[in-house]
């Protein structure tokens, strides 16, 4: 891909249009999902491929399957909501991917859904994580299908060139 | 590092001589001696009349409309990859009124960074006065990953203290003490877990995880913690 190609593509994620259906999240941090802006993303962390690669969230455990996402703030407002859930869910915020995270910045519980959490206030250029789990106070580990919507997470443009 | 990790009484901090007192005698944080303070939807302070007749306590409590992910808690990152931990904690209850089976909330945990937590430590009631500390440990032999079982607590202020070994095939153990002094005795005897990658790197005490009924039921409502010790080897005890 010559540099001009390269610098349009980067350019077209910059403008990605809203409302994308995302993918299932990652079973890992490596493989971390990158959230959009204004999006909606859907996953069974019941299904096959997922684990429990986050056991615990400071003070928190967490014994259920994960599905992980990331972004990095940008100037970042609004709120992370969740709209559906077949289990007993947790979605969490946090500064890092580990076996054992930071304390997270926010979170949210089912088991009703339409909790939220604000990434109003992040730090821009870091990279954040999100988390969906089970709920900290249900030690069944749940784990089931869920759909949550992003707010507005602007895409920072790291390079731009024209040949 | 010394046999004795830490000792982070907080009935002591008050005669340690620590600035900004909010209450005679007491300190207006609980750190030092303790690493960080971490909360969310809910909040701690150290407030005059130790649970062991001391000068302070640590009141820890949940917000109103908190989430399941909510915690009020002071953290001790002194251990690292404590492969046998001892810890001892003090915990009055009484404020949590015909507490009931499913209004549980966490009391204490501790992690390993690498892979989660190791141990967490619950209270749960019966709706007629009487209170019993859920214990989860990590063992990777069983399905759910996880050994839980639970003890009797008492009214008033309770004693705890547990004996966590790490090993691998069965070779690790926890072994609980309440309101008991006699090590030869424990209250609950040796339980054998296999957990050999749950090694101690850090603890929590304070109210974390509420159910939703708890969150309902005891909002706003202070638990009082006091006299945290913890050891690699030696019994805690009186």
């Amino acid at each position: 891909m010559n540099k001009t190609l390269c610098a349009l593509s980067v350019l077209a994620l910059a403008l990605a249009p809203t409302f994308a259906l995302a993918g299932p999240g990652g079973v890992d941090c490596a493989s971390a999902e990158v959230l959009q802006s204004n999006a909606s993303d859907s996953g069974d962390t019941s299904g096959a491929g997922y684990g429990n690669p986050i056991g615990g969230m400071g003070p928190l455990p967490s014994p259920a399957n994960d599905a992980i996402y990331t972004f990095t703030a940008n100037n970042a407002t609004g709120n992370i909501q969740v709209t559906a859930a077949g289990y007993n869910y947790g979605i969490f915020l946090t500064t890092n991917c580990a076996g054992t995270t930071a304390p997270p910045l926010q979170a949210a519980t089912g088991p009703a859904v339409g909790g939220s959490f604000p990434v109003d206030g992040l730090t821009n250029g870091t990279a954040y994580f999100v988390i969906v789990s089970g709920n900290p106070s249900d030690s069944s580990a749940p784990s089931g299908t869920f759909t949550f919507t992003t707010p507005t997470l602007p895409v920072e443009l790291q390079s731009f060139s024209i040949d | 590092m010394n046999t004795k990790m830490k000792v982070l009484a907080l009935a002591l901090l008050g005669l340690a001589g620590y600035a900004g007192s909010a209450v005679a005698g007491c300190p207006s944080s609980p750190v030092p001696p303790w690493t960080a303070a971490p909360v969310f939807q809910g909040t701690v302070a150290i407030v005059a009349g130790g649970l062991d007749g001391s000068a302070c306590r640590l009141d820890s409590s949940i917000a109103a409309a908190a989430s399941g992910a909510a915690f009020a808690t002071v953290e001790d990152d002194t251990p690292a990859g404590e492969v046998r931990y001892r810890a001892q904690f003090m915990v009055n209850l009484d404020n949590l009124t015909s507490q009931s089976l499913l209004a549980g909330v966490q009391l204490f945990s501790a992690t390993n960074t690498a892979n989660g937590t190791s141990i967490w430590l619950t209270v749960f009631g019966d709706g007629s006065g009487n209170r019993f500390l859920g214990y989860f440990v990590k063992d990777t032999s069983q399905a759910s990953g996880v050994y839980s079982n639970s003890t009797p607590l008492a009214a008033g202020p309770n004693r705890i203290e547990f004996d966590l070994q790490t090993g691998a095939a069965g070779a690790g153990g926890i072994t609980f003490w309440i309101n008991n002094t006699t090590e030869g005795s424990p209250t609950v005897p040796t339980h054998n877990v296999t957990n050999d990658a749950y090694t101690i790197d850090t603890a929590f005490v304070g109210l974390a995880a509420p159910t939703p009924q708890y969150v309902t039921a005891f909002s706003g409502t202070t638990v009082g913690f006091d006299r945290f010790d913890s050891r690699r080897q030696t019994f805690i005890g009186g």
